[in-house]
């Protein structure tokens, strides 16, 4: 099933991810064995310049592995055509116990480049290098998470496998399907509807008292409540949130509990979850940079940051939450009620 | 972070890339083939698959064949009556149909024998007497035929019979009707010599969509030669063929993509003397290397969209304006069995996403290391020109 343009597209996309990463992470090694910050040796210079060319190859990644995951979904997505019974990508990710798994392990990615990049960004500002050892060590961290996504999108893609036509004993394999939709999650839609306002509430307070307060506690409670907003948003597209979407935009029974659905309107769907995105990944690199707040040639940059970043998990959380409340509003004038279930 | 920064340094790395004009010429147009190349294919593959679908969303429920020998045979008409029986079946449709080899144009027709005109899968004017045919588009182009003209093709004893056309129809998927040629199913049945209790296969008509796969499996053990076809599954391997076909195209051309990136490589790590110097003194002005890298990487993300939008833009012109004249030999091996026909249009935001990622994401990681080695370059020793 490897002979497939968007299959051979992903696995270029991954494969330059990745070979970047690792000869990011080589440049690495050599920083952290070598560096001697206040020498003037003409290696330390030659380290100095290269400390530019890993963030360089960091930032590429961490773009292409945004990309990579867009275009995984888009595959997957595409590949629902080829998979029995797979309507689209949550269908085809489904087909084997890979597809999730890289699904996962591709987001957690881009939360950890990004949070790299942050780090290396408050390690630039500074006159000193003062993060060199601790950026680069976690480097090294980050290699084995890109390989492990590398590995199990690559098992993904070969398990899947077409089904041409098999003559009859392809009906008789096929099941009988639920024709309508699928209930993915099984959890109880109004708890999640209370968890998801709740978890959002709160999110959206901690924030915006973290732009006129500095604290640490504060700081480190914005980044575990976005990161529940996050899961929680997650949880719930899966088992409230798309129907709204699915109805509105697409007419489908309110059973189908798709979150993968809205992504055929991509006017709608993928801004929708760059919002998301922005507001998880932001609002927890707050709490991540806040022990950097120990270095003395660092504090007024991390505030400056913090202030920014909680700005933009506002402004992404707050997004999210807007367009979810409008399409809410839109099916409640075309249903009656938004409570469906 | 003032945003001014980042736009002036834009501002100049656009100045530069049109000082060498010359220079970046020759990888802009190697990238706006590379770009133009995949984005026909995967333009050509998406119009295809949508044409397919179109098609197949007229096809009957369910297809019954007969196998004989492991081979298809004709189908015994008491099968239509043994599935007609099974409940949830509201129509089973005997059909004659077949292919036409055309000596003279050198192509394949498909010839269609109907009972009436209602209920095809396209626009169908005229009336369907004795030894009138209805002719596709494509076809009556070819043989340059009009309404009330003779049709004269050869039966099965190789015997020359005379047809009135008394229709042309065309759809808006063209693959559907372009080769077809409808006659009524008697003088079909005649033609292709085919005996009175038999048919070509049978088209079931199912009245739940949801009940579709219980009754294939139901057909599939009451009449156990029968081969059993699913629109579902004649879909999947439109589908899966598709993706085969444009997947072996891409592995051909990986090496050229390969290739390209290590030209852009090459070509980014060749700094002119020229080049260095402007660099030297950039930097000697109080550029930092974070700057001058910015503006290197500036000018090859410039080069790049440049030529991706230009490669899309051509490949568009190139697949629904002409046809795809380069690729179709390629990607549809039955072409010369086909008449002309126009590919719809149909381009979706993940298609562009693809494209993106093969072209412009190999171009990017070719240069980090180039503009990086450039942007790090000693003022002193550039200005000296060591």
């Amino acid at each position: 099933m490897i002979l497939n343009f968007w299959i051979i597209s992903q696995i270029i996309g991954v494969a330059i991810v990745l070979l970047l990463s690792i000869y990011a992470a080589v440049q690495g090694v050599r920083i952290l064995l070598r560096w001697r910050y206040g020498s003037a040796s003409e290696e330390q210079l030659e380290l100095e310049k290269r400390t530019y060319l890993v963030s360089t190859l960091m930032q590429y990644a961490l773009a292409f592995q945004m990309l990579s995951l867009l275009l995984f979904v888009a595959t997957a997505d595409y590949l629902a055509s080829f998979i029995r019974g797979a309507m689209c990508a949550f269908g085809s990710l489904n087909a084997n116990s890979y597809g999730f798994t890289t699904l996962w392990v591709k987001i957690l990615t881009i939360f950890f480049y990004a949070s790299w990049l942050a780090v290396n960004y408050l390690d630039s500002k500074a006159e000193d290098y003062p993060l060199v050892r601790q950026k680069y060590a976690l480097l090294l961290l980050l290699l084995p998470i890109l390989i492990v996504d590398a590995y199990l999108e690559v098992r993904y893609f070969a398990a899947i496998s077409p089904n041409v036509i098999t003559s009859c004993c392809g009906s008789a394999l096929r099941s009988v399907e639920n024709p309508y939709g699928f209930v993915a999650l099984r959890f109880p839609a109004r708890l999640a509807m209370l968890i998801f306002f709740a978890s959002y509430a709160l999110a959206l307070l901690l924030l915006y008292a973290k732009l006129h307060r500095e604290r640490r506690s504060l700081a480190l409670a914005c980044g575990v409540m976005s990161l529940a907003a996050f899961a929680v948003s997650i949880l719930a597209m899966f088992t409230f949130l798309s129907p709204y979407f699915n109805v509105v935009l697409f007419g489908l029974p309110t059973q189908h509990r798709c979150p993968f659905e809205v992504l055929r309107e991509p006017a709608v769907g993928y801004p929708l979850y760059a919002l998301l995105f922005a507001g998880g990944i932001a609002g927890v690199l707050v709490a991540v940079v806040e022990p950097l707040r120990a270095k003395p040639s660092l504090r007024d940059n991390v505030s400056a940051l913090q202030r920014q970043l909680a700005k933009l998990a506002l402004i992404g959380f707050g997004g999210f939450l807007a367009v979810s409340l409008v399409f809410m509003l839109i099916f409640y004038t075309m249903v009656g009620t938004i409570f469906y279930h | 972070m003032s945003l001014e920064k980042h736009r002036n340094l834009l501002d100049y790395a656009v100045s530069f890339l049109l000082r060498r004009k010359g220079k970046n010429f020759a990888t802009v147009l190697v990238f706006t083939l590379v770009v133009f190349t995949l984005a026909s294919v995967v333009m050509m593959m998406g119009s295809l698959k949508q044409e397919a679908r179109e098609t197949l969303s007229l096809a009957p429920d369910i297809t019954v064949q007969k196998i004989i020998a492991g081979r298809q045979g004709l189908v015994p008409l008491e099968y239509a009556t043994a599935i007609e029986e099974i409940r949830g079946v509201s129509r089973v449709e005997p059909r004659i149909w077949g292919y036409y080899y055309d000596a003279e144009e050198d192509a394949t027709y498909t010839i269609i024998g109907v009972e009436s005109l209602t209920g095809l899968p396209f626009e169908v004017r005229g009336n369907l007497s004795e030894s009138a045919v209805i002719v596709g588009e494509a076809i009556a182009r070819e043989k340059r035929l009009r309404i009330g003209d003779r049709l004269i093709l050869r039966d099965h004893r190789g015997e020359y019979v005379k047809f009135r056309v008394v229709g042309i129809f065309s759809s808006r998927s063209a693959l559907q009707s372009a080769d077809i040629i409808v006659m009524p199913r008697s003088e079909a049945r005649k033609f292709f010599g085919i005996p009175k209790e038999y048919s070509n296969d049978l088209a079931v008509y199912v009245a739940n969509p949801a009940e579709l796969s219980n009754i294939a499996i139901k057909i599939s053990q009451k009449l156990p030669d029968a081969r059993v076809l699913t629109k579902q599954q004649i879909r999947e391997t439109y589908d899966a063929i598709f993706g085969w076909r444009s997947g072996v195209f891409l592995a051909a051309i990986l090496g050229a993509i390969l290739a390209f990136a290590i030209l852009v490589w090459d070509r980014a790590s060749g700094l002119t003397a020229e080049e260095k110097k402007e660099i030297g003194i950039l930097k000697a002005l109080g550029w930092s290397t974070g700057d001058v890298l910015e503006m290197r990487t500036f000018e090859g993300v410039v080069l790049a969209l440049n030529s991706y939008l230009a490669g899309v833009l051509l490949a568009y012109l190139h697949v629904f304006y002409l046809g795809a004249p380069l690729l179709k030999p390629v990607l549809l091996g039955w072409s010369t069995l086909y008449p002309e026909f126009e590919l719809m249009p149909a381009v979706t935001f993940e298609d562009l996403i693809l494209i993106f990622v093969i072209s412009v994401v190999p171009f990017l990681a070719a240069i980090v290391v180039p503009s990086w080695r450039a942007s790090t370059i000693d003022p002193d020793e550039a200005m000296r020109g060591i």
